[in-house]
């Protein structure tokens, strides 16, 4: 082998087939989990990957995104780092993600007035080596392939989880992702539903049906509407009382 | 005592050298009264005398660069000499309009003897753009006339003070009457009686110099050998930073101004190590010849000294602002310093054991210079039963709120609406609930039944009903 090729081995970018095994051998060491059983086994590191850039593809929020993704918002080691969120789509509630785990202290939120400022903030915040996260929602009409090839370069140089939301029409767009999650729907019965458009060493999985943390249950949900029918009765027999 | 006399013979031309960012390369001269005061080496040697007229000076260099003397801008520029000498010594003196004193016998073992120590303060001052002569005696007036004369001994790396005495009177033996502060007239006299060193001086029984000459001559001269004390009172570091630089040519463009910005930055830096302070916020002033112009505001989460520092996070800041095309003028003012020690020590613990507490903040120093303060949120937590008073952003100086525990409240969703969203309650599904929220008659009261639902989408949604209505409060996303 010429050192040309030796070099491109290194290369953050480029990866072969025998790392996916090595890799499968040694799982469990450092992954980080996902708290979903059936999604941790079909993960190439038994769990959310430990750098690069994961998009989740969704055409609103509020379905269950952050709760999915849980798991690495509160990893973390002895030292704590900053987990900066890039143009939420709405307001981050602190006192929730304190419940969730995630320390509010090493929270950021970043709401920058462009999109290149949208990128850069990201590329920034991967770069300074400080971030334990990165999750952002980015214009997808502006996005460029170059950028965000660059952007899981970086997040993969730099050992920084990148998170990306991105609509569904994303899907047909090829993507440098490490990981590419799409939400197909939550409904009562089974919680969220998810595919697997893009994985590491293996191909693409539908129908995946996850429980997320905080549902509610079944007898709570009858206990509620029963409180609730009783309530408006109670009105209504109080409006109808004459005065 | 060992004392530097530091003697600056071109201050009066350098001050308008740095002001302009440049070195003469041709003949230039200062005036004073209408009579040249100063020239340099190249007036020198073309042949312009001091004390001549400035015409005199022109008939022989039409071309030669004058400027009038300001001694407003050599006093301030000595001051911030003193600032940098700080860096060498705790005493600093200034003894004349172009001398300093410094006081080195304490310092001399951490800059590892004279000789080394000297090199230091002349490449320090050189840097900054000051031709310096530097006299070292035992006692501060002898350093001054060393420095004058430029004598120069050749000193043990550390000296006793016998071995001072010893120098420093061997060199004045030397030392021509020239380059003592003695009157034109003693001098004139000393002169017409064939006596043209301090060591013919010496030589004379002090009462018969006394008799002829006065005291005030005595006196000196004794404060010259150390037989009398001479003391001296040390500068006092000013409280405040405020500079500017005034340019010769404008500077067009920013990349331009970042050249007299670094100069000002290093000066802030230099000023900031003297007292031990970090600096917290700045202010950065870039101004037209007409003198209008923009400033701009930096802001640092932790104490900074260094000059790189300063100038990363303000090249970021530029970046969004408007600067007038043409600048003249750069200022800087510190708004607001914090000690650094403090924050040194919990940053570089001695065992460089302890986990942060906290992440480095140069990440937010950056994105603030760049986006904009109001782009970047943080947040705490305060312990309020309405969920709009549950959390607040942080105080934008870093100082947080400590962070109240959060107690066990139910669900909470992770994103909110602000405000909330008036909702029909056909659009939702409810699953859970109600949590009654009844708190704040005190001042915003709030009497709301909270249920968790479901939207047409089937996500998990907050929602709660008050006298008004429902309404949509958050994603449990």
């Amino acid at each position: 082998m010429n050192s040309l090729q030796k070099e491109w081995l290194h290369d953050a970018g480029l990866w072969r087939a025998s790392d996916l095994k090595t890799r499968t051998s040694t799982r469990d060491s450092s992954a980080q989990s996902t708290g979903f059983s059936q999604l941790d086994s079909l993960l190439i590191d038994g769990g959310w990957p430990q750098s690069g850039l994961v998009e989740i593809l969704c055409d609103r929020y509020g379905v269950g995104e952050l709760r999915l993704l849980s798991s690495a918002l509160v990893r973390s080691g002895s030292e704590t780092r900053w987990t900066v969120l890039i143009n939420p789509p709405y307001v981050p509630y602190a006192p929730a993600f304190q419940a969730l785990g995630v320390r509010v202290d090493d929270l950021v939120v970043v709401h920058p007035g462009s999109h290149t400022e949208a990128l850069w903030a990201f590329e920034e915040a991967v770069r300074s080596g400080a971030c334990q996260s990165v999750l952002a929602w980015l214009n997808e009409g502006n996005l460029k392939d170059k950028q965000l090839r660059r952007i899981q370069a970086k997040s993969k140089e730099r050992e920084v989880f990148g998170v990306l939301f991105r609509p569904l029409v994303a899907e047909r767009r090829p993507s440098p992702a490490e990981l590419r999650i799409k939400i197909e729907k939550q409904s009562v019965e089974r919680d969220l539903v998810v595919s697997i458009l893009k994985r590491r060493g293996g191909w693409q999985v539908n129908s995946l049906e996850l429980t997320l943390p905080w549902g509610p249950t079944m007898d709570e949900t009858d206990r509620a509407r029963q409180l609730l029918i009783d309530w408006e009765r109670a009105c209504r027999s109080m409006k109808s009382v004459p005065l | 005592m060992l004392w530097f006399g530091v003697h600056l013979p071109y201050l009066a031309l350098e001050v308008f050298e740095r002001a302009e960012m440049s070195e003469y390369s041709g003949p230039a001269v200062v005036t004073d009264a209408q009579r040249i005061c100063l020239v340099n080496e190249h007036a020198q040697v073309s042949g312009i005398q001091l004390n001549a007229s400035l015409s005199t000076a022109r008939s022989l260099v039409p071309n030669v660069i004058h400027h009038a003397r300001d001694r407003d801008a050599e006093s301030r520029h000595l001051q911030q000499l003193v600032i940098a000498a700080y860096e060498f010594t705790p005493f600093v003196s200034v003894a004349t309009e172009n001398e300093l004193l410094l006081e080195m016998a304490g310092s001399l073992k951490l800059f590892n003897g004279v000789d080394q120590a000297q090199r230091r303060v002349q490449r320090r001052l050189r840097r900054l753009g000051h031709r310096a002569n530097i006299g070292i005696a035992h006692t501060p007036r002898a350093s001054l006339a060393f420095a004058k004369s430029q004598t120069e001994a050749s000193w043990p790396d550390f000296p006793s003070t016998e071995d001072a005495k010893g120098i420093t009177l061997g060199g004045l033996r030397k030392t021509s009457l020239a380059h003592l502060e003695l009157t034109s007239r003693d001098r004139e006299r000393f002169v017409n009686m064939g006596m043209h060193f301090m060591g013919d001086l010496m030589d004379i029984p002090s009462h018969e110099l006394l008799k002829r000459f006065g005291p005030e001559l005595t006196v000196y001269l004794s404060q010259l050998t150390g037989d009398r004390l001479d003391p001296w009172l040390a500068e006092q570091p000013v409280e405040s930073f405020s500079e500017g630089v005034h340019l010769i040519e404008s500077a067009r463009g920013k990349d331009e101004v970042l050249e007299p910005m670094e100069h000002l930055a290093d000066r802030l830096s230099n000023w900031l190590e003297r007292l031990n302070l970090g600096v917290r916020r700045l202010r950065w002033g870039v101004y037209t010849f007409e003198g209008d112009g923009a400033t701009f505001e930096v802001g640092f989460e932790h104490p900074r000294q260094d000059v790189d520092d300063i100038m990363t996070i303000t090249r970021l800041r530029m970046e969004s602002v408007d600067l007038p095309n043409e600048a003249m003028t750069v200022s800087l003012d510190a708004l607001r310093t914090d000690s650094k020690s403090r924050q040194w020590a919990v940053e570089h613990d001695l065992f460089g054991s302890v986990a942060h507490k906290t992440p480095p903040r140069d990440l937010l120093d950056r994105l603030t210079a760049r986006l904009g303060a109001e782009s970047l949120q943080q947040f705490s937590i305060l312990d309020d039963h309405r969920p709009e008073f549950a959390w607040m952003p942080a105080d934008d100086d870093g100082i947080k709120v400590a962070s109240a525990s959060v107690l066990e409240r139910g669900r909470r969703p992770l994103w909110l609406l602000e405000p909330p969203k008036p909702v029909r309650l056909e659009q939702l599904k409810i699953v859970c609930g109600p949590e009654r929220i009844q708190y704040g008659w005190w001042d915003i009261e709030m009497h709301r039944d909270y249920y968790v639902a479901r939207d047409r989408d089937e996500a998990l949604c907050w929602c709660y009903r008050d006298a008004r209505g429902w309404f949509l409060h958050g994603y449990f996303a």
